[in-house]
């Protein structure tokens, strides 16, 4: 039996707080093969980027990795490496993808250099050959116009370009291991379908063995041969990628498989008695939104228009999605709605007025019916207040308890409302988790007893796990409280979830509207179709189709002078 | 560049008049009578007449004002009472001794600031890094006026390496502008080590480690470019602060430059002098920032855009 490439015995590794040692990665084992693709998949906190940084020997100064762990590669053992040593093996046998492209690459240096860079440090080129042999890679990632965007800087890139940066610089010395660090997990979905393709793509040429780290199981279903499941510093499961996603052993490893949403999920009858009602006129309309716009200056003239005459209507009791890609308007319709930002044009008929024109003593009353949960549970926060005053304040703006006694019993009851102790209120917000601060979030929201709640991405900085028991939990308080949710989404999964009706977004407009089950199972306009067809799979048998493939250019789709009709009944599409 | 530079100069029109106003203002704002300030206690009430037809202390104040501010355009800035030469002559006169003095300060403030910053971040939590905290916090909680005193103490008095006052030779020179600096190199190492510290958390740092590019060009090459920006509007405003500290340091050194000429006018009441003087204080502070700007521009690509 011929070595293996990276072969990862019984790695062990501590972090060193104060006088105590925290154990983040237990006895963990596995293997990469010439030429293979292993994922790791975990949660956060899961310890798999924590392995993936040891074998870079790029762990934090506090990191302790055990005296019998071994991490052998290409036959030598990394662990007894210099740090001068390991120097030469970096960038140059391995290379690696971070998760940010946003980040990831220094602001102040040109692109053509952050490539050259790794050319001229191991293979002692003279400037001139490393930057022939830096273009060369941005031709092999698929970047237009090299020659110009050479001597650009990062800022000059979009996201999904910047990434394709990030892996050239991976790949300028042709490592023989690329570790990706969730490569994809900050972009778009139509731009992950590409970079992983991509990926796919540079091993088949180069031969390189690819170690990829994901918590999502639609990313390795169909990149990677073999699967290590972890959680808490330890392996779960390992396996091949068919037996892990047919027949899973742990109760973990099959959790983490029925948190995946399913798409193809029948709507319940519930979902399916409130659209008859929509339908048949029956039910309250909450808001009716018309030709809402709002566009940005951008300087010199121009203008960005985010939201461009956007109608729909919103009934009372459903959740109505709101899907697109960053940059489609999703979010700033969401805020334009309740007039967090002032709206360009249209109106926003709330209780039968607009609420652009309402005066500061109605808002203030219209801000006790209609709230917002944030998407970043981390910074919607104030760290210096305590739970109790972040859920407190709403009810002190509006007056909403007797004494100090009633105040106290009323944030407490919302406390437990979404799923949390009474105790927490005197805690501050660094003490609890994710999970756990979104609910905090949606205690806030509900303290008022508003109507109509608007959720921007409340679930995108969450984890699987605790993504699938949030849906859950708001799905619980629609019905307890009989709220209408506007749902701002990028992940279709989710969406198709906790929707009633769903909206796609795509440049401003809403490109298609109807029930979520008919959008999934019918979409109409190319956008939706795009967008449907690069949500990776979480089944390894699923082949991709060709034409999510197009290079980011190809992807837009003209709407210019397209008017949204009614194509199927119930079915609105712009064409 | 040349189209910043327009624009920037073009911007700096308001501030420059906002900056005439209130010079202007100053000799309105002291209590009394101007022209029996400038004609002396016990001028006649014909003398003080004469004073102010001839300073337009008579006209109304808008009228004076365009009279000061024409003045100023054309380079006038009025006469000395006490020698009577234009305040335009004694002033660039004296303009030398400190902006080099200031110029030099800078430097050293720079070069010992940045210098120390680095290696108290790349070190955090180290012996090095606690001991350079600590000096920067003395540095900075120290009144420069009293660390010139110790200086000429130890080095003059002391072991006589230097020489107390003027300004010209090294040993002239060299107490001033340690004096002057001290403070400007403390804050600039306690700004580059925070931002310093911030960058080196960035993901693009990890990056170039997984590059394998070695430690010392991942702090020369990725980490301190970006690192100076903050630093440089620090700087920029350092100097504005160091025109104001070297009228002190002159005067402790006997130094004989424009803070000490502003000095000795408001001893003397010789308020055009004090007043051309804060202008042209106020108009190199306005010139250094367009010069921050630009170095700014240079460090962060990102600006090119607005």
């Amino acid at each position: 039996m011929t070595e293996k490439l990276l072969q990862v015995d019984n790695l062990k590794i501590s972090f060193s707080t104060g006088d105590s040692l925290t154990e983040v990665v237990s006895d963990v084992s596995f293997e990469i093969g010439h030429g293979k693709t292993l994922g790791i998949v975990g949660e956060s906190g899961s310890g798999k980027s924590v392995s993936a940084r040891s074998i870079m020997q790029l762990l934090e100064n506090n990191a302790v990795v055990d005296q019998n762990s071994r991490i052998r590669f290409n036959g030598e053992e990394i662990l007894e490496k210099s740090d001068r040593e390991m120097r030469k093996i970096r960038g140059k046998d391995i290379g690696m993808i971070f998760q940010d492209p946003m980040s990831s690459l220094n602001p102040t240096m040109k692109i053509g250099k952050q490539i050259s860079e790794t050319i001229q440090i191991h293979e002692k080129a003279s400037k001139k050959e490393a930057a022939v042999r830096a273009k060369e890679i941005m031709k092999l990632v698929g970047i237009p116009d090299v020659e110009d965007r050479f001597n650009q800087y990062p800022f000059e890139f979009s996201g999904g370009m910047r990434q394709r940066i990030i892996i050239a610089i991976a790949l300028a010395c042709s490592p023989k291991l690329l570790i990706a660090d969730e490569p994809t997990t900050a972009l778009d979905v139509t731009i992950q379908a590409q970079i992983l393709e991509l990926l796919k793509d540079i091993q088949k040429k180069t031969g390189t063995s690819i170690l990829l780290i994901t918590h999502d199981f639609g990313v390795v279903a169909n990149m990677c041969e073999e699967i290590v499941v972890m959680n808490k510093g330890r392996v779960v499961e390992k396996g091949t990628t068919k037996e892990i996603f047919s027949s899973p052993k742990e109760d973990y490893t099959k959790r983490l498989l029925a948190a995946i949403p399913d798409l193809h999920a029948e709507k319940t009858q519930e979902s399916k008695e409130k659209l008859a009602d929509i339908y048949s006129g029956t039910r309250e309309k909450l808001l009716e939104v018309n030709q809402l716009a709002k566009h940005f200056p951008l300087g010199r003239g121009t203008t960005l228009k985010a939201v461009d005459d956007v109608s729909f209507d919103i009934y009372r009791g459903e959740t109505l999605g709101l899907v697109g890609e960053s940059g489609s308007g999703k979010s700033t319709t969401g805020r334009t709605l309740l007039r967090l930002h002032d709206a360009t044009s249209g109106e926003t008929v709330f209780e039968g007025s607009d609420i652009n024109t309402y005066k500061k003593r109605q808002m203030k009353e219209m801000r006790k019916k209609v709230q917002f949960v944030f998407q970043d549970p981390y910074s919607s926060l104030n760290p210096r207040q305590k739970v109790k005053d972040i859920i407190g304040e709403p009810l002190d703006i509006h007056k909403l308890f007797a004494n100090k006694k009633e105040r106290k019993k009323r944030v407490e009851e919302l406390l437990e409302l979404v799923g949390l102790e009474a105790s927490f209120s005197e805690r501050f917000p660094h003490e609890f988790s994710g999970g756990q601060r979104q609910r905090i979030g949606i205690a806030r929201a509900l303290a008022v007893e508003p109507e109509f709640i608007v959720l921007d991405e409340p679930l995108s900085a969450l984890d699987a796990s605790v993504q699938a028991t949030i849906v859950d939990l708001l799905e619980e308080l629609q019905r307890k409280l009989n709220l209408t949710y506007l749902f701002i989404a990028h992940d279709l999964a989710t969406v198709k979830k906790l929707s009633d009706r769903v909206a796609v977004m795509y440049k401003g407009s809403i490109v298609e509207l109807t029930d979520s089950e008919e959008l999934f199972r019918n979409p109409l306009h190319s956008y939706t179709k795009k967008l449907l067809s690069a949500i990776p799979v979480p089944d390894p048998h699923y082949e991709v189709t060709e034409e999510v493939l197009s290079p980011e250019e190809d992807l837009a789709v003209s709407i210019e002078g397209q008017s949204f009709t009614e194509v199927r009944p119930n079915h609105w599409v712009m064409q | 560049m040349l189209k910043f530079l327009t624009k920037r100069l073009i911007q700096t029109i308001p501030v420059l008049i906002g900056v005439t106003i209130l010079t202007f203002s100053m000799v309105l704002l002291i209590p009394g009578d101007p022209a029996q300030i400038m004609a002396g206690e016990s001028a006649s009430p014909e003398q003080l007449e004469i004073v102010r037809e001839r300073l337009g202390l008579n006209d109304p104040i808008p009228v004076q004002y365009f009279d000061y501010l024409s003045g100023v355009v054309r380079g006038d800035l009025g006469n000395s009472i006490r020698s009577g030469r234009a305040v335009s002559t004694e002033v660039f006169g004296r303009l030398a001794p400190t902006v080099e003095l200031a110029f030099y300060s800078t430097l050293l403030s720079v070069f010992i600031g940045i210098i120390a910053g680095v290696v108290s971040a790349v070190r955090r939590y180290s012996l090095s890094d606690t001991l350079i905290m600590f000096a920067a916090l003395f540095g900075l909680s120290m009144p420069n006026f009293w660390l010139g005193l110790m200086l000429i103490q130890w080095f003059v008095i002391g072991t006589g390496w230097f020489q107390a006052s003027g300004w010209g030779t090294p040993q002239q020179m060299i107490l001033p502008v340690l004096t002057l600096g001290t403070a400007g190199s403390a804050i600039i190492a306690r700004m580059t080590r925070s931002s310093m510290l911030e960058v080196i958390d960035q993901d693009y740092i990890q990056t170039a480690r997984a590059k394998g590019v070695s430690e010392k060009m991942v702090i020369y090459r990725h980490a301190l470019k970006n690192a100076m920006v903050p630093v440089v509007t620090v700087v920029g405003l350092q100097f504005g602060s160091l025109l104001g500290g070297a009228v002190l340091t002159e005067t402790v050194f006997a130094i004989n430059g424009l803070g000490r000429l502003i000095i000795n006018a408001i001893r003397a009441r010789d308020f055009p002098i004090v007043q051309g003087g804060v202008l042209v204080f106020a108009f190199l502070f306005v010139f250094v920032n367009i010069i921050v700007d630009v170095l700014y521009r240079f460090l962060n690509k990102r600006i090119d855009l607005n």
